[in-house]
């Protein structure tokens, strides 16, 4: 059979067209599902050492709460999001476990698994003091 | 003319879908109406709103006259609508009825079900109390976990890093149109593959599908909705709780549904949890490929082998939802 040549350039033309357009139409689509914002570095005040005693304190930032432990002249921050599946976990001050309510995973007082199913230890934070006062670097949120 | 496109509907069935056990397919097809029906009602006073929700779903409960009444039909017709589907599935299973030509029929069954639990867990994560906030953020952190689309699938329900108004609109969208729309698609191929493939057992004693099977799925229907009513009036649907994304409150469990899924999360870890959860969604769907394909490769007793290890897998999930209720 033979192809005239306008008809097998119209074809090209239409054929590229609709891969242009699909790819085109599909990567735009989801740019506009899956959001993305501006992620910026955010470090909170977490109020003064000496007004922490020897023990924890608990802050709450965005939908996080974050667990300040105090040991000696030393100050720690732990995520409280389980690391198996995002669940809050418990700080146990006569244990010093945290304890996970969902799926029931325990870690030591360093964040470390000690039993249960999740995979890694608990977030640690980076915690500066400057002049009696705690720093606390959360990580990267989204612009409001 | 006017007789021949009503034709469809002149079918004969075998004797044999008298009994329950056989005629469960039509129970989900009933309820998925009512569902339907009940959520519209609900829609008028619910807010897809991260703040309003709560207060909304509190509304229709407490407030609204006759509220109570529709909320519990949609949230104990679910419950029911689901364990319909697993009993049909169990029958289907154990009396061979997936076998050739009715592989495709299986797999829309299976895709349907899944659907189904979709439309459970947007459902209640529709509620914004505890165990709606805390059952949505450990789903979508087990879709995170997934390899290679994990994130992305979790952004996209989530439409961002956090739970927030977004989650509450994506979920409600999935909720409301996409689920249902897919399950009445669905719904629609299976009854079609039914109607072209027939049912497994093909007796000489048969009955007409209408008005005889009809009745019986009607009055079954009729069972269901007055027991619906009543368990609603016994126990009405209450709501827990208000949201509190810095408390997880001990003992949080999903819908009964998920406890074999809970329950198994709890002793594997995570990342072979959810890759063998995947490996068995696809056995599971494409069991009867799986079964012709297992006695070609191991031979005639691979099949039985295979049924022993179904009719095992469903004794686990007999005892995880009981275990978990006890708990």
């Amino acid at each position: 059979m033979k192809i005239k040549r306008r008809f097998f350039l119209s074809k090209i033309l239409l054929y590229f067209s609709i891969l242009f357009g699909s790819f085109f139409g599909i990567k735009n689509l989801i740019r506009y599902v899956v959001r993305s914002s501006k992620r910026e570095k955010v470090v909170i005040y977490g109020g003064r050492v000496s007004e922490l005693e020897e023990g924890f304190k608990e802050i709450k930032f965005k939908d996080e709460v974050l667990i300040l432990i105090k040991r000696k002249e030393k100050i720690e921050t732990f995520s409280s999001t389980c690391t198996h599946l995002g669940c809050r976990v418990e700080w146990n001050p006569s244990e010093k476990k945290f304890k996970c309510p969902c799926h029931g995973a325990i870690f030591d007082e360093n964040g470390k698994v000690l039993s249960g199913p999740a995979p890694s230890p608990l977030k640690k934070l980076t915690t500066e003091i400057k002049e009696d006062g705690i720093y606390i670097e959360v990580g990267f949120y989204e612009e409001e | 003319m006017r007789k021949n496109s009503f034709q469809f509907l002149n079918e004969d069935l075998p004797e044999e879908l008298k009994n329950f056990f056989y005629a469960l397919g039509g129970t989900p097809f009933f309820l998925f109406f009512l569902q339907v029906l009940t959520g519209i009602f609900l829609l008028i006073y619910y807010v897809p709103y991260y703040d309003s929700a709560y207060e909304s779903v509190g509304r229709i409960t407490y407030t609204v006259s006759m509220g109570w009444w529709i909320r519990g039909l949609h949230k104990y017709g679910a419950t029911i609508f689901i364990f319909s589907i697993f009993l049909h599935l169990i029958r289907t299973f154990v009396t061979r009825a997936y076998s050739s030509p009715r592989e495709f029929t299986w797999i829309t069954g299976g895709i349907m079900l899944f659907l189904s639990l979709g439309a459970g867990f947007t459902g209640y994560s529709l509620i914004h109390d505890q165990l709606s906030y805390w059952a949505t953020r450990v789903g979508t952190e087990l879709v995170e976990s997934a390899p290679l689309i994990g994130r992305f699938l979790s952004m996209l329900i989530k439409g961002g890093e956090r739970i927030s108004q977004f989650t509450t609109l994506r979920l409600f969208t999935l909720h409301i149109y996409i689920l249902p729309l897919l399950l009445a698609i669905f719904i629609f191929t299976h009854i079609l593959l039914v109607r072209k493939y027939g049912v497994s057992i093909q007796s000489e004693k048969k009955y007409l599908l209408i008005p005889e099977h009809l009745y019986l799925e009607v009055n079954i229907f009729i069972f269901i909705f007055t027991a619906l009513t009543l368990i609603s009036l016994m126990f009405p649907p209450e709501i827990g709780e208000r949201a509190n994304p810095f408390r997880t409150p001990s003992h949080i469990k999903p819908e009964w549904y998920f406890y074999p899924v809970y329950f198994f999360l709890k002793l594997v870890p995570l990342k072979a949890g959810i890759i063998m959860l995947t490996a068995f969604i696809f056995l599971f769907l494409f069991y009867p490929y799986v079964e012709k394909l297992a006695e070609k490769v191991a031979g005639k007793y691979a099949p039985f082998a295979l049924r022993t290890a179904g009719f095992l897998l469903t004794l686990y999930f007999v005892f995880a939802i009981i275990k978990e209720s006890l708990d």
